[in-house]
């Protein structure tokens, strides 16, 4: 034991060095420690649900914007039908109503010739009417002088028929 | 004239109340005991979640200390079970390392006293764990706190089982050196942080006393240096013993 007092060892300051150290512990625990940790954690949780936070809202922005490229798409694409379909319908008609006016156009000029022709054939049997009635006419007057008056209707038209055959 | 170079191993007593002997290094320890406190006190006065001032410095130092304790235990449940007593330990320990390079140490400033017949001065600081006294009550402190945490992580028989074991004759054996172990570390803590802290004194005052200018600088940072090193050594070998005592035998 002469060895400890010759340190310097004396149990009475040993104890005094405990108890000191004993009480600043309990002291910093009660005044430091206790409130500073549990306010780090405060905070550690804090930081941490806004870290999550900010992923969820990360994660829903990315979500609605595939949503809306999605819808995008679909809008596009049912343009593109929609579009489609139209040229389709149009083409179609268009095909319809030229086809309904080549046929207007046809039965026109059917009707039209139809038309002309039987006014020409009105029109040639008019004429041959009256020229037969002319020749007629004339040949009475011709034949006035000539011969005498029996030459009659029926052979001028016998004549005429034989000439325009 | 009085003769600055007397070196003693043992504190000296500046005053007795009773026959109690106050030395210069228990009245260093009051008084960085009373600024911790004080510094600890003033930071978490008005805690608020958004730290400011001295309140950031200390939350600081603590979330350092935080994060050193939870690397070695890797639990948090542990670390905060353990850390007020790591926590002190490191910070009471770079105080008082520190306080005994403040000027004024090394019988520069003290109490003219009588030594074998020459009057010497007794400085009033002295590094408090510039005296086995308190680096033998820290490590006692740190070597039960071991055995009391061990005790109660794993049950007082498994615990005994590491030192008391009569499975084989090798067990035995591991056992004693386990036992023996444990006194080794009372002896190497107090005289690591005693003898590290009480050279870098005496280094100082000798120092000081051969060339009293520039000389000594490099000195006192290397002391600031070494006072940082054994409180964090001392406070971590304190860390990684308890984490062992938690833990079963192997």
């Amino acid at each position: 034991m002469e060895i400890l007092s010759k340190l310097g060892i004396d149990w009475r300051l040993l104890i005094a060095q405990i108890v000191n150290f004993a009480i600043l512990l309990a002291l910093l625990y009660k005044f430091a420690y206790k409130p500073l940790l549990a306010l780090l954690e405060k905070r550690e949780a804090m930081i941490a649900k806004s870290v999550e936070d900010a992923r969820a809202i990360e994660e829903r922005l990315q979500q609605t914007e595939k949503s809306a490229q999605e819808v995008l798409m679909g809008a596009r694409k049912e343009a593109a039908e929609i579009f489609e379909a139209a040229e389709h319908t149009a083409e179609q008609r268009r095909k319809q109503s030229l086809e309904k006016t080549k046929e207007d156009l046809r039965q026109i000029v059917e009707q039209t010739r139809m038309m002309l022709k039987n006014e020409k054939e009105a029109m040639v049997q008019e004429a041959r009417a009256e020229i037969a009635h002319i020749v007629v006419r004339a040949t009475e007057r011709v034949l006035a002088d000539v011969a005498h008056e029996k030459v009659n209707d029926s052979l001028v038209q016998k004549t005429l028929e034989k000439i325009t055959g | 004239m009085t003769n600055p170079m007397v070196i003693s191993i043992a504190a000296e007593p500046i005053a007795h109340i009773g026959t109690f002997p106050v030395t210069n290094s228990m009245v260093v320890a009051w008084v960085m005991s009373v600024v911790l406190i004080a510094f600890g006190w003033l930071a978490s006065r008005s805690a608020v979640l958004v730290p400011r001032g001295i309140q950031n410095t200390f939350e600081a130092i603590l979330d350092l200390l935080l994060k050193m304790v939870d690397g070695v235990t890797k639990n948090r449940a542990q670390s905060k079970k353990i850390f007020p007593l790591i926590a002190t330990i490191f910070l009471f320990v770079l105080a008082v390392n520190w306080a005994g390079l403040l000027p004024g140490m090394g019988g520069a400033v003290g109490v003219l006293e009588e030594h074998e017949g020459k009057p010497i001065i007794i400085s009033f600081i002295r590094a408090t764990s510039a005296d086995l006294n308190f680096t033998l009550a820290l490590a006692l402190i740190s070597v039960v706190t071991v055995q009391v945490i061990g005790i109660a992580s794993i049950g007082f028989f498994k615990y005994a089982g590491k030192f008391v074991n009569f499975s084989s004759p090798i067990n035995f054996f591991v056992g004693i050196l386990e036992m023996i172990s444990e006194v080794a570390k009372l002896v190497s803590f107090s005289f690591r942080l005693f003898g590290n802290i009480f050279a870098g004194e005496v280094l100082l005052t000798v120092m000081s006393f051969l060339v009293p200018y520039i000389i000594p600088l490099p000195f006192l940072a290397l002391e600031v240096f070494v006072g940082f090193i054994q409180a964090l050594v001392f406070a971590m070998l304190t860390l990684v013993f308890l984490k062992m005592g938690m833990e079963e035998a192997h």
